[in-house]
């Protein structure tokens, strides 16, 4: 990409390509995926369940379950490559450069050790400056970042006795405990109830701006897109099919996926009684895949065309534009659906 | 915690009446009048029959059930459980004399199962579907397939008897000091131990790997921190949590093994008593033996029940 | 929050410990999630993140039958058909043996004591002049069948008392439940030790107690079994029609339990040919003139034999290993036919 300062960005992936070996055969469930993260920007990635969202996450961190190997590509971190990196190396930047977040607050945390001593873990292993003292003010300082009520005594609790809404915010700060640069959340409220969703975006962004940390932010929802990405890639059985802006990505899709995507969310002003207009069938089994275009069996451009018997490229439309569709332009000429 | 303590409570007690009464009526079916016996025929002399007659009265034999059961408890609350025999000693004070050997023995035997369980299972699950998982499991699988009371004949055979390496009967012989309890504890210790690791060995590894699998093990990575690290500090914490209760589990196999093995090694504890008595038919030993062994397995459920309760700090009661 | 679930499908059963009972403690809830405040209400897991390895099923096999994908399930278990075959020539052995050799087991013969093998006594003779592979012979009859008769008998026991709990609920089952909890975590050998020495050692005494004690096994699976069953629509509706309760009972919950009462009774034999042994070792179990394997080994306990007579305890020994390894393999090998999902543990 281009390299003038501003840009340069502090987190590159190129071509990203993950299997697992699995009793049926080597399924590939990342499939060349490429993006480039700015310091202090927020990425949105979107994508039903198995498109590979988490997987890419985890694979950045070299975190890939046991049957799992980065087969292709490579992740850098301002320049220096992370693919291949020793072990060592690698829990040098967990947690220090690149911290994550999870789904599920529930599982997330370990049951046994109290908060205090989860978020201990990482500042002892990255912050080697402080002593006890220092990093027990920096626990106790972390949890009245994330909004955390009664910190010296929520500290010493379990997360059982936290709400989902509350370890959440525990595990922001256990996240952020070293100051990373990137911060991966992988669908932080997703298991959470409505009313909280809401405050954990807002929390995150709070805290973005507090660290001017970059954040990719996963989901589902494009809601989530719109509300706190500035640029989001759509991922779609293992490939980023679409990319641009939020704005760009909301006015003008140009991948029927995305576009599909957008016609099913539901909308204050949608007013004629909410028959949201979902995409047709299931998300593919990433074991077996449709021969071309994977999207092929449920797009309604495709309807028996002979280009989608091959996988479209991602085809650059413009700065930071693309998309992987052989008719984007005829999405670009159509109109936007209701 | 106090309402749930309370209800483990009861029902160990329900079940220490239930068993106290099972084992009382069991004595009133021995064939043949003790008393009698008690009356040699060829050798008393004068009225045999008034004599057993007035014992009978004087021992309470005569009451109803319930009443000589009532009778029966209330001495066992007083200590006193009897007398042997065969001996004449009181039977508390026989198993006062014999209980220590035998909790000697289930200690340290579950020392090593525990140790090398918990070992055992812990690295098959970090190696799970490799060659090391798959011995250790067959391995486990030999040793629950053959009585320990072979093991231990073939160990007698092999180290005692063949070798001439180790000590093969007793706890220690007299001013034998460390050294010499040592060697005489290995083998029974050893066999009861290694038997007793089948458990550990199954119940570690399955609980190993549930761990390895959580999300929470996925989160200490994230942090950074070593495999080996999460795996002892976050894995081992949790998967290890169930151990008291698996523990408490694995008390009434100790104390059958207890028997075999004692009376195998000539070793001095109470299952060699209880065997010693059945063939002497000393019944109020084997009633004491009874009688203390479910005091013991109760006791022993209940405190794993409340140390579980403590240990899990989402067990709030 | 509730305490630690000790009681009936809870983490405190004996399973863990016991090779006797049940899958081990693999199957068994895990005490964490048991007593977990944070199970359900939630999506458990993110689907994104599961590798797609679960999907591998889906690629596998075509449509086979249930009998055969059942087989196909119990030789996955690569030890279970040599235990198979190992376990019917050691049956054959037993029944057939006499037929082959044709030695008088009892047969004392004072002029033949305690000889080392020879060509006339393949394993030598006892302390009695008897031969030993005679005695090893129908010793091997007596310790299968106690194993078959009394594994039997629990697990009849345990299958009636779960279906009777699972099926009447309510006090019966809470009644159950709290004996099966007792017995499990009382010493079965100290029972038997106890009524052996009130009663003095008999085989059907002994069959009779193993199988009063052991029935927690079955008792456990078909209690949950019924359970479930009872929820099942067919089986309401037929309660809804009218249906008396034996015939729900036998055609609807006695078929569902069989596949995994058998596993439980496979698993039981192995333990209580052991636990046979171990009383007759004792000299609590087989009483002359009868014996069994154990009996044979009883007679080890002299020092003198079993320093200079090893052809007299250790083929009983070794048969009673290799009879338990095979059926234990076998009990895996069924293991994997009735729950799958075992297998990939």
């Amino acid at each position: 990409m281009t390299s003038t300062s501003e840009t340069t960005p502090v987190l590159s992936v190129r071509d990203l390509t993950c299997e697992f070996s699995t009793a049926g055969g080597t399924v590939r469930a990342v499939n060349g995926v490429s993006f480039d993260l700015a310091p202090g920007e927020t990425l949105g990635v979107v994508g039903e369940s198995g498109s590979g969202k988490s997987i890419t996450m985890l694979a950045i961190l070299g975190l890939l379950a046991a049957n799992g190997r980065i087969t292709g590509g490579s992740v850098t971190l301002d320049g220096v490559e992370l693919v291949g990196a020793s072990e060592k190396r690698l829990q040098s930047v967990r947690g220090r450069e690149i911290s994550m977040i999870f789904q599920d607050p529930m599982t997330a945390l370990n049951p046994v050790m109290t908060i205090a001593a989860q978020i201990d873990e990482s500042l002892k292993r990255h912050s080697r400056g402080l002593d006890r003292r220092g990093r027990q003010s920096r626990i106790i300082e972390l949890l009245d970042q994330v909004r955390i009520p009664n910190a010296v005594r929520r500290a010493r609790q379990y997360p059982h006795e936290f709400s989902g809404g509350m370890r959440q915010r525990a595990m922001i700060a256990m996240a952020m405990a070293n100051r990373p640069r990137i911060l991966l959340a992988d669908e932080p409220t997703t298991a959470l109830d409505v009313t909280v969703q809401a405050q954990i975006l807002d929390l995150l962004h709070d805290v973005q701006v507090e660290t001017g940390t970059a954040l990719v932010m996963i989901t589902h929802d494009l809601g989530v897109i719109a509300e706190v990405a500035d640029r989001a890639l759509v991922m779609y059985a293992g490939r980023v099919v679409e990319t641009g802006t939020a704005a760009e990505l909301f006015a003008e899709p140009r991948h029927p996926y995305t576009r599909g995507l957008l016609a099913s969310r539901p909308t204050l002003d949608d007013t004629d009684g909410g028959d949201l207009d979902a995409i047709p069938g299931q998300p593919p089994n990433p074991a077996r895949l449709p021969s071309g275009c994977s999207f092929r069996p449920r797009c309604d451009l495709a309807q028996g065309r002979t280009e989608c018997a091959e996988a479209p490229e991602l085809a650059v439309l413009g700065e930071g534009r693309a998309a992987a569709c052989h008719f984007h332009t005829e999405l670009a000429l159509s109109e936007r659906p209701a | 915690m106090v309402s749930f303590v309370l209800r483990r409570l009861a029902i160990s007690v329900v079940t220490l009446i239930g068993i106290s009464m099972a084992l009382f009526a069991l004595t009133r079916f021995i064939p043949g009048d003790p008393v009698s016996m008690y009356f040699n025929p060829l050798t008393f002399e004068g009225d045999r029959e008034a004599a057993v007659e007035a014992v009978r009265a004087r021992l309470g034999l005569n009451d109803p059930i319930p009443v000589q059961y009532i009778a029966w408890v209330r001495e066992i609350f007083n200590g006193n459980m009897g007398f042997s025999m065969i001996t004449g000693r009181p039977v508390t004070e026989l198993i006062a004399d014999r209980l220590p050997a035998t909790i000697y023995l289930m200690g340290v035997s579950t020392v090593i199962a525990i140790v090398l369980g918990i070992t055992g299972g812990i690295i098959a699950a970090l190696r799970k579907n490799t060659i090391v998982d798959y011995a250790t499991l067959l391995g486990a699988l030999g040793l629950v397939s053959v009585p320990s009371f072979f093991i231990a004949l073939l160990a007698i055979y092999i180290f005692g008897l063949k070798l001439g390496w180790l000590p093969t009967a007793g706890i220690n012989v007299p001013n034998g000091g460390w050294g010499d309890a040592i060697r005489h504890l290995i083998l029974p210790a050893g066999i009861m131990g290694i038997s007793g690791s089948v458990g550990y060995i199954r119940w570690a590894r399955s609980s190993m790997l549930d761990v390895l699998d959580q999300d929470y093990m996925v989160t200490a990575r994230s942090k950074g921190l070593s495999r080996p690290r999460v795996v002892l500090q976050h894995g081992l914490r949790n998967a290890l949590i169930p151990l008291v209760t698996i523990l408490s589990m694995s008390i009434p196999s100790l104390f059958g093994g207890s028997v075999v093995i004692e009376q195998l090694f000539a070793w001095p504890g109470t299952g060699r008593m209880a065997i010693d008595a059945i063939s002497n038919r000393d019944y109020p030993v084997v009633m004491g033996f009874v009688m203390i062994t479910t005091i013991l397995v109760l006791v022993c459920n209940l405190l794993a029940d409340i140390t579980y309760a403590l240990v899990d700090p989402r067990i709030r009661l | 929050m509730t305490a630690p679930d000790r009681t009936v499908a809870g983490p405190g059963t004996k399973a863990g410990l016991d090779p006797k009972a049940g899958p081990g403690p693999a199957s068994g809830p895990d005490p964490i999630a048991g007593t977990s405040p944070i199970t359900g209400a939630i999506p458990v897991a993110d689907p994104d993140s599961t590798t797609p390895g679960l999907d591998s099923d889906l690629l596998a096999s075509p449509p086979v039958s249930p009998r055969r994908a059942a087989w196909r399930r119990f030789l996955k278990y690569r030890l279970a058909l040599p235990g198979l075959i190992v376990l019917t020539l050691v049956v054959l052995g037993a029944v057939l043996g006499p037929l082959l050799w044709q030695v008088d087991p009892n047969a004392v013969d004072p002029a033949q004591y305690r000889n080392p093998p020879s060509p006339d006594h393949p394993l030598g003779t006892d302390s009695a002049g008897r031969d030993v592979l005679a005695r090893l012979i129908v010793g091997g009859r007596v310790s299968l069948a106690v194993g078959l008769a009394a594994a039997v008998t629990a697990t009849f026991v345990g299958i009636l008392l779960g279906a009777l709990a699972g099926y009447a609920r309510g006090w019966v089952d809470s009644f159950l439940s709290r004996v099966c909890e007792v017995m499990q975590s009382f010493p079965t050998i100290i029972v038997i030790i106890t009524f052996a020495a009130f009663f003095g050692p008999s085989l059907v005494t002994m069959i009779i107690i193993i199988g009063l004690m052991e029935w927690t096994g079955g008792f456990r699976v078909t209690r949950g079994l019924t359970m479930s069953l009872r929820e099942q629509d067919s089986v309401v509706a037929v309660v809804g029609l009218g249906a008396r309760n034996s015939r729900v009972l036998f055609r609807h919950i006695v078929p569902a339990v069989l596949g995994p009462a058998t596993v439980i009774a496979t698993g039981m034999i192995s333990g209580v040919i052991m636990t046979e042994a171990t009383l007759s070792f004792l000299g609590l179990g087989v009483p002359p003139p009868s014996s069994s394997w154990g009996t044979m080994l009883n007679q080890a306990q002299s020092l003198r034999i079993l320093e200079s007579m090893p052809w007299m305890w250790l083929p009983p020994g070794i048969a009673i290993a290799i009879t338990v390894l095979s059926v234990n393999f076998i009990g895996e090998g069924l293991r994997n036919a009735v729950d799958p999902r075992q297998g990939q543990r």
